[in-house]
């Protein structure tokens, strides 16, 4: 009985150890490979450069921000030659050491790029090139949640209607940063007490949570919001912009107290065997016209000052892709915490999800 | 309800049965429990074997487990990442995912810790409910004893200090693995431990399963004893207690086949049930006492079946036989037929009965044949007491019948005695009158008994004198003893005197009864009456008559009070009398609540005693006077006068014959202060003390009836004498007078005149007048009053002037107007002592026939008579008569 225990114990081991180790072989020469988010690149723009350079890009994609770092950390940065990373972990990629350097005389295209979004995380300079920007706020049904949505704090004290029809997304920081801002905290709060209120917000939102993965994460006509059994969602602001285009009974809301900003990383990884081909890439992503395209499909904002240039009036008006000047500064960028801060909110969601 | 038989014997057997069925028990029980104790030992010894097996397993083995997570290469990774900024941006998530996935294959695993070694709690994977105190463990216990822990694991059951509650747990140590190569780091870089802590669960659930089957008790404690888990939930979390506390303490020292010791705070052990029977044995013993309870039960009831059927029924029926044997038919067959000793007792009882029954016969027969000998005789008794009813009825109307004739023959013999008639005529007539006397005192004779025998007799109660009533009788019976020369003699108390309750005329004609049938069969000699109070428990009066007779013979004793008893025909032809008496006497003492007997020799004299309940008191003691010589033929009569002298204070001497008065005279230092004596010692006086006696008064006693010289022919004082028989009044009159020496003054002729004199008092002019008229009948002069005052005076008047002479009677009312009897009693005997007068008047009370208690407070204020209103002529002349002054000792001058 002991034996079999133990058995099991171990196949389980193998198993987790084994899950993301094996998942990209070695490329074969003039292909790369790019882990990012589902569906985060035209796939007409990567047909486009096989045929401009004859590179294959093969996509593999990542559910979330802790599956990617499982990725990387199972190779230790190995594997992958591109890589999609959100701000907040670049500075620690950096001096993990995974990330190959990434300059102008690399990717002469990166001179597009406005400055402000290097100076907004500064140890991306010279290791990774800005991608996408976005804000997190609030996707809901009008017509089910009864109520137009203006705070976080409806989606963390829902009406009993509501219970069980909240999205919630996972990751550690917006998970936390949104019970943060619910309660009219810093999303980058390092006070303890204030941490603690988050940790005790967001267990007693628990019970009215449908399920704490990204609702918009991939095929929008299989997401709750669509099909009703979600009324409300965490979201990133392009994802909801696409949903409103099917579903017109969904709006977007950055809530009165702000909702988090983000930005979106390219890098090419240092252990990467095909860097010259990742860098092709990456210039090729950034040249403006490439850039308006991909923006186009993804619904995101560029950070690429010239791509604006080549997107019609349309779309730049679309106040859910760009928020206003006003929602702006109502918003908070995620900043570096302490570790052990970051460990306590690893904690705190590591509770809440159980 | 008895027990019968049947429960006696069963009783006794039972216990015959029972008691080796117990013993069996009982040893079986013994061997059983022996038996059952090793075998339970023995048994929760391998359960204690299996249990701490078990335990011991599962932790080696979530140890094993541990030590796998521990090795895995994402642990040793994460641990080995140094940088913390990594370690918990990009790490800490999956490493956390890995532990929850831990967690979920094996939810035993509450808690999974990696611990730096600084004490930094790193990573924690633990529910939700169980909160997180602090992340710094360093100065924990447990962090205590990882630092020093030798090997590569630990485990321990301690508190948690998160949860409070014990819990095991198990360390293993982290090695860091390279980040870039995923190499070992050489040497070993030990960078924290994996902890895991388990809940108790396990234990429990093991020592429920193996507790399942046994008895006794599985128990896992910890080092202070408390429970850990046990069978008994409710024990859980408390402190074990005496006995099996210290077995944990011994335990901990050296191994104890109980107890087995874990981990250094963990302990299994058995306790060793207090019955050690587990259910088969227990179902063993109920089966056995089941078994032997059935047996007896069933050995009573055949036994008690047995019984009744061969001895009990016989027994019953035998038992009805003999109630009912003096039954003609028997309602139950004898079992007679059977061969066994219950068959020889029914044919034993069978011939019993059948015997009783001829017996029965023959004195069914002669009961009947006694039926009617009894019916006759009680034909005949009832027809022989319809005939002395008879019998006496018409005694009785004979007697009356006889006496009107009678009365009208003496009253006519009376007067022609009284006419003038020839000597020979006269003797004629003499002879009538007696006979017809002694025909009337026979027939009065019958009409009492008669009347007595009716049921007639009613006793009249009032106070009365028994003294003067013996006196009375002795007076009148004097003469016929006088006459046939027997000298009567009255010997009584003077306390005798005091009135008492009884029926005074029935006492007198008892004591006349007995008193004349003493001097009717008397010849010669003496018949004393003589009376004295016994004073004992019962106070009576003892009334002796005592006769120097022919006496009666012995065999006729008992027959004496029989009536019409009479000794013998002969003595009844020559005594006379209808043999009425005696019964007469018997029956009027049963009436008074009296008693008699009679002693008796033939030719000796016959003595009497009645006693009779009269309430007697003693007088009180008088002062000593002297000594007293008493002279008199009979010693009866010396007896007599001793007992008044004695009354009045004389210590007496009696002389018997004339030479004792010398030799007691010689004897005697002390002159006599009183001489009594009979005239034969005259000379005899005469010789010693001379003509006149200086010294001691004399006094001489002669018979009343004496008709020879009745003067006191030794002293020249006549008064100094006193005749026979004695009256107490005059004895005391006299000595009175001597020993006071006050010169009796009355002379003569002033006593003549009082015999004429009586004083009435009545405040009725009625009655005073009747009185009055009567008194001068017999012509005697009446002074009146009407009040005690007037009486008083009339009485002072007649006794100043030249010639005092007094009253000879005062008859006054009981109830004056002015004065109670007591009062008026006292002023005039005070009156009459002023003038000297040694014998005062008569004091005859007058009262109401009607008004009984009148006589009695007479006599009680001190009166000497009572006269009942209205009275006839010869009442009043009678009791004149009786109280008339001469008989009360004024001198024998008066008489003749």
């Amino acid at each position: 009985m002991l034996s079999c225990f133990a058995r099991v114990a171990r196949a389980l081991a193998l198993t987790m150890l084994f899950t993301f180790g094996g998942a990209a072989a070695a490329d074969p020469a003039g292909q790369i490979t790019l882990l990012t988010w589902a569906d985060y690149i035209d796939p007409a723009v990567l047909k486009d450069f096989e045929q401009e350079s004859g590179i294959k890009v093969r996509v593999v994609v990542f559910e979330d921000d802790v599956e990617r770092d499982k990725r990387l950390v199972a190779n230790d940065g190995g594997n992958y030659d591109v890589v999609c990373l959100n701000h907040a972990v670049v500075s620690t990629y950096v001096a993990s050491g995974w990330l190959a350097p990434a300059t102008a005389s690399e990717i002469p295209n990166l001179s597009h790029l406005e400055p402000r979004w290097f100076e907004r995380v500064p140890a991306s300079r010279g290791y990774a090139v800005p991608y996408f920007w976005g804000a997190t706020g609030v996707a809901y049904r009008r017509d089910l949640f009864g109520a137009e949505m203006t705070s976080w704090a409806q989606i963390f004290a829902p009406y009993n209607a509501q219970r069980g029809k909240i999205a919630m997304i996972g990751n550690a920081r917006d998970l936390v940063g949104a019970a943060l801002k619910a309660l009219g905290y810093s999303i980058n709060s390092t006070a303890m007490a204030e941490l603690a209120a988050a940790e005790a917000l967001l267990l007693k939102q628990r019970p009215a949570v449908a399920t704490y993965t990204y609702d918009l994460a991939a095929d929008r006509k299989e997401s709750g919001l669509y099909k009703g059994t979600v009324s409300a969602a965490m979201a990133f602001n392009g994802d909801a912009d696409l949903l409103t285009e099917i579903e017109p009974r969904a709006s977007f809301v950055l809530p009165r107290e702000g909702g988090i900003l983000w930005l979106d990383f390219l890098g090419v990884l240092a252990q990467s065997r095909h860097k010259p081909e990742a860098y092709a890439l990456l210039d090729f992503l950034n040249r403006p016209t490439v850039a308006a395209r991909n923006a186009l499909f993804v619904h995101f904002a560029s950070p690429n000052a010239a791509a604006l240039r080549h997107l019609p009036p349309a779309f730049l008006a679309r106040r859910t892709i760009f928020p206003t000047l006003e929602e702006v500064d109502r918003s908070e960028f995620e900043a570096e915490l302490p570790p052990r801060i970051q460990k306590r909110i690893n904690e705190i969601v590591a509770r809440v999800l159980r | 309800m008895r027990p019968g038989l049947s429960l006696k014997v069963v009783a006794v057997i039972l216990p015959l049965v029972f008691a080796p069925l117990a013993v069996l028990a009982g040893l079986s029980f013994y061997q059983l429990k022996q038996s059952e104790r090793v075998r339970t030992e023995e048994v929760l010894r391998v359960a204690l074997r299996n249990l701490a097996a078990d335990i011991r397993s599962e932790i080696e083995a979530s140890q094993r487990n541990l030590k796998f997570f521990a090795d895995a290469n994402d642990v040793r990774k994460y641990a080995g990442t140094k940088d913390e900024a990594k370690r918990y941006k990009l790490l800490q998530p999956g490493f956390i995912d890995y532990l929850k996935g831990i967690r979920r294959a094996y939810p035993a695993y509450e808690e999974l810790r990696l611990i730096l070694l600084d004490g930094y709690e790193d990573t924690r994977v633990a529910p939700t409910d169980l909160p997180n105190l602090t992340d710094d463990e360093s100065g924990g216990s447990l962090f205590r004893a990882l630092k020093g822990m030798a090997g590569e694991s630990y485990a321990e059951v301690a508190i948690h200090p998160d949860a409070h509650e014990l819990r095991l747990l198990q360390a293993q140590r982290v090695y860091a693995l390279d980040t870039s190569t995923g190499l070992a780091v050489t040497p070993a870089d030990l960078v924290g431990y994996l902890v895991m802590s388990r809940d108790l669960q396990f234990v429990q659930k093991s020592v429920e399963e193996l507790n399942r089957n046994i008895s006794g008790e599985l128990l896992v404690v910890d080092a202070t004893g408390r429970v850990l888990a046990t069978r008994d939930r409710s024990r859980l979390g408390k402190r074990l207690s005496g006995g099996d506390l210290q077995g944990l303490h011994r335990a901990q020292g050296s191994p104890d086949p109980f107890t087995a010791k874990i981990l250094p705070n963990l302990f299994v052990m058995a306790e060793v049930p207090r019955s050690v029977f587990s259910n088969s044995a227990v179902a063993l013993a109920r089966a056995l006492l089941t078994t032997a309870g059935l047996a007896v039960i069933f050995t009573s009831f055949l036994l008690f079946v047995l019984l009744a059927r061969l001895v009990v029924r016989p027994v019953k029926i035998l038992t009805a036989a003999t109630v009912e044997i003096g039954h003609e038919r028997p309602t139950g067959e004898l079992p007679t037929g059977r061969e066994d000793e219950i068959g020889a007792l029914a044919r034993a009882l069978e011939f019993m009965r059948k015997t009783l029954l001829e017996r029965r016969q023959g004195l069914l027969e002669q009961n009947r044949l006694l039926a009617e000998r009894s019916a006759q005789l009680e034909f005949a008794r009832d027809a022989a007491q319809a005939a002395n009813r008879a019998k006496s009825a018409f005694l009785a109307t004979m007697s009356h019948e006889i006496r009107t004739p009678m009365n009208g023959v003496l009253g006519m013999t009376e007067l022609l005695l009284g006419t003038s008639l020839q000597p020979r005529q006269r003797s004629y007539a003499t002879t009538i009158l007696q006979s017809g006397q002694n025909l009337l005192a026979i027939i009065n004779d019958i009409l009492d008994f008669s009347k007595i025998e009716e049921g007639k007799l009613s006793l009249q109660i009032a106070p009365f004198s028994p003294g003067e009533l013996c006196e009375e009788l002795v007076d009148a019976l004097g003469a016929t003893a006088f006459g046939r020369s027997i000298e009567l003699i009255c010997d009584l108390e003077p306390a005798l005197f005091t009135p008492v309750e009884g029926d005074q005329a029935r006492l007198r004609q008892l004591l006349i009864n007995l008193v004349g049938n003493a001097i009717k069969f008397t010849d010669r000699g003496e018949v004393v009456l003589r009376a004295r109070g016994v004073r004992d428990q019962f106070p009576s009066v003892r009334f002796e008559i005592i006769d120097t007779g022919i006496g009666i013979p012995a065999d006729v004793l008992s027959h004496i009070f029989e009536p019409f008893y009479q000794v013998d025909g002969t003595a009844s032809r020559r005594h006379g009398g209808t043999g009425l008496g005696l019964a007469i006497v018997r029956q009027l003492l049963d009436a008074m609540g009296g008693k008699i007997s009679l002693q008796s020799e033939e030719g000796a004299g016959t003595r009497v005693t009645v006693e009779l309940p009269f309430d007697c008191p003693p007088l009180p003691l008088p002062a000593p006077r002297g000594l007293a010589l008493v002279g008199c033929e009979s010693s009866g009569q010396s007896a007599a006068v001793q007992a008044l002298l004695e009354a009045r204070g004389y210590e007496v001497q009696r002389i018997a014959v004339e030479e004792d008065l010398q030799a007691r005279r010689a004897a005697v230092a002390v002159p006599p202060a009183l001489i009594v004596v009979e005239k034969r010692f005259l000379q005899a006086m005469r010789r010693e003390f001379g003509a006149e006696p200086a010294g001691p008064r004399a006094i001489v006693l002669k018979r009343r009836l004496d008709a020879g010289d009745d003067s006191n022919t030794w002293s020249n004082h006549p008064r100094n004498v006193l005749e026979l028989p004695l009256r107490r009044r005059e004895v005391e009159y006299l000595l009175g007078g001597l020993e006071t020496a006050s010169p009796a003054v009355a002379d003569a002729a002033s006593a003549r005149e009082r015999r004429t004199r009586v004083l009435v008092a009545d405040g009725d002019m009625i009655n005073q007048l009747v009185l009055v008229e009567m008194l001068s009948i017999l012509g005697l002069h009446c002074t009146t009053a009407t009040t005690g005052e007037d009486l008083l005076k009339r009485l002072e008047q007649s006794l100043l002037g030249d010639t005092p002479t007094g009253f000879g009677w005062i008859l006054l009312d009981g109830q004056l107007a002015d004065m109670d009897a007591h009062r008026v009693v006292g002023l005039i005997k005070a009156v009459e002592r002023r003038h000297g007068l040694a014998v005062g008047a008569a004091l005859i009370g007058l009262g109401s026939a009607a008004r009984a208690q009148q006589r009695a407070h007479c006599l009680a204020a001190g009166m000497d008579d009572f006269l009942e209103r209205p009275c006839s002529q010869v009442e009043l002349e009678s009791l004149l008569a009786r109280w008339r002054p001469a008989a009360r000792g004024e001198g024998n001058a008066d008489q003749g």
